[in-house]
């Protein structure tokens, strides 16, 4: 193994062009989505994003540069956070064809980065939107609706931490480890488990901000026999936090089966007006 | 009172929105970022965070997954909290305002991407023409005029709207009013069912009710649940992965095997 790491790299030849290469990367590869098309998605800048590190490997303006290029051409989408990973492993293999002389399967090339952005969006997905995105929110949004700075400065380190760590460490990680030990983290469910792990801890999340972001009372108070009913204060004997949660499972509900949230946020705006003529809700409590 | 400095105020806002939108994924879509770029650049930083929250909460299931975008939230939210602060109304006008932008965002967003779509054979005619140079220009073009419809977009729309807007504010009746500030509160539940169906698989769904019962019943804070749940999460994953490991190792019983996967753990 150690002796395959410590092959002879024409393309990383000493601690300074190294560190030059990832950083180069890295700057360039936070333009991911710039110019995603209906029909490749983030190919042309993911093109783009190589461009200079093919040229040193093949040669500038050579017709080896050209088609490599060409070859990144291909349809392209991950969740931009993974995507130096799956960069900097496909630069080993570039440098490995030119190092070989033709003797590399280049199609293999393509097939890993179309094998790799599938698995990778779904667990960058979950990991960023599902779980960093729900935590930074939950933790900040309390100092923002008090209108404090602290708000959107822990909602952006938060987010923003683990978002370039994984985009640094990502890239260094793609261009040492080989492509047969990603074939091999695949096939054992690695990725799976973290999908799972990170679902769980979202869906706490989600159920905290239903009970603490969702306001829905009733303020209906009437007078009978001689005591004053208040409508809230028996909902709140039943279950504190009822309505807020009968709510957001009614929409989740109608929105698992159709996927129309505009439906839904109008039908929510004709539900407040129709409770608050009725003098159910926004009266004064 | 003139216009022209806010429009070009918000424009610069709804340009630098998008930038970090896009650029590294930096999250500056979400309307806390959002509403706070408006109110510094607008001079009530206060207001743009506390406009930005309230917004934030409606569209907190709305995400771009996959470049498919249902909402363009991120306009929705530079434009709410913009007149949430330039015609200094209510919060709940600024999130009823940002709807119907919202929608108008994503469809100045297709047209952009239809174009970028028809000049993705033209990146590959320069390639296949081996002039990079051309290549690298037609790169930047798409870029600038990406960033330059967003500031015009802005611009345009806080010159031109703001005085359409207001009088229509003006003319909303209170019991209106009252019914849009009880909406404001409700339409999180949208964001939230959005969100959970993402992550929902019926097997984890008691970990949804486990969450609400902690601040629901015991009044738990976001922190308070974050670090429960992060210690359940790992847990879980750990009971996967012993899971995962008794059954490929059987038919093979390399155990070099498994300490490659700690390896690849331990970075």
């Amino acid at each position: 193994m150690t002796d395959q790491v410590q092959k002879y790299d024409s393309f990383l030849t000493d601690k300074h062009t190294e560190k030059q290469f990832y950083r180069k990367l890295f700057w360039r590869q936070n333009w991911l989505m710039f110019c995603t098309s209906y029909t490749k998605q983030q190919a042309v800048t993911y093109s783009w994003t190589l461009e200079p590190f093919l040229e040193k490997i093949y040669g500038k303006d050579t017709p080896e540069f050209y088609s490599a290029m060409l070859r990144h051409q291909t349809f392209f989408n991950t969740t931009p956070m993974m995507a130096p990973f799956i960069m900097a492993l496909n630069l080993s293999m570039e440098r490995e064809n030119h190092d070989t002389k033709g003797k590399f399967d280049v199609t293999s090339i393509t097939a890993i980065k179309s094998a790799l952005m599938g698995p990778f969006a779904g667990l960058g997905d979950s990991v960023q939107q599902g779980a960093l995105r729900i935590i930074a929110t939950g933790i900040a949004i309390g100092f923002c609706q008090k209108g404090m700075w602290l708000g959107p400065v822990l909602f952006l380190l938060i987010y923003n931490i683990p978002n370039f760590l994984i985009r640094w460490y990502g890239a260094k990680l793609g261009y040492s480890v080989g492509q047969e030990f990603v074939q091999k983290a695949m096939a054992n469910g690695i990725f799976k488990t973290i999908t799972n792990a990170v679902s769980v801890l979202g869906l706490m999340m989600i159920g905290a901000m239903t009970a603490q972001y969702v306001t829905f009372t009733s303020t209906f108070v009437t007078k009978a026999a001689g005591q004053t009913f208040k409508l809230q204060a028996v909902l709140d004997q039943i279950l504190p936090g009822l309505l807020p949660l009968v709510l957001v499972l009614c929409c989740f509900a109608y929105l698992r089966k159709k996927n129309r949230p505009v439906r839904v946020l109008v039908a929510i705006l004709v539900l407040a007006f129709v409770l608050t003529f009725l003098g159910l809700t926004g009266g004064k409590a | 009172m003139t216009m022209i400095w806010p429009a070009f105020m918000v424009g610069i806002a709804l340009t630098i929105q998008k930038w970090g939108d896009w650029y590294g994924s930096l999250g500056f879509n979400r309307p806390m970022v959002a509403g706070t770029i408006v109110g510094i650049l607008l001079g009530h930083p206060a207001e743009g965070i506390t406009i930005g929250a309230a917004l934030e909460l409606v569209y907190l299931g709305s995400i771009s997954l996959g470049g498919v975008m249902p909402q363009d939230f991120g306009m929705g939210a530079v434009f709410g909290t913009a007149f949430g602060i330039l015609l200094s109304s209510k919060t709940s006008v600024a999130i009823a305002l940002s709807l119907p932008i919202s929608m108008l965002g994503t469809l100045v967003y297709q047209l952009f991407k239809i174009w970028a779509t028809a000049l993705v054979p033209r990146f590959e005619t320069h390639l296949k023409e081996h002039n990079i140079k051309k290549f690298n220009r037609l790169w930047q073009i798409q870029r600038a005029v990406y960033l330059l419809m967003w500031f015009l977009m802005g611009f345009i729309g806080i010159a031109a709207g703001t005085s359409a807007i207001k009088s229509l504010v003006n003319a909303i009746p209170k019991p209106v009013m009252s019914s849009l500030t009880v909406a404001a509160g409700m339409l999180p539940a949208v964001g939230i069912a959005l969100l959970m169906i993402t992550l929902w698989n019926n097997k984890l769904a008691p970990w949804f009710f486990l969450g609400f019962a902690i601040v629901s019943f015991f009044k738990g804070t976001m922190i308070e649940v974050a670090f429960i749940g992060v210690c359940i999460a790992v847990l879980v994953g750990i009971s996967d992965l012993s899971k995962n490991k008794q059954k490929p190792s059987t038919p093979e019983g390399g155990s070099s095997e498994s300490s490659v996967e700690e390896d690849f753990f331990n970075d």
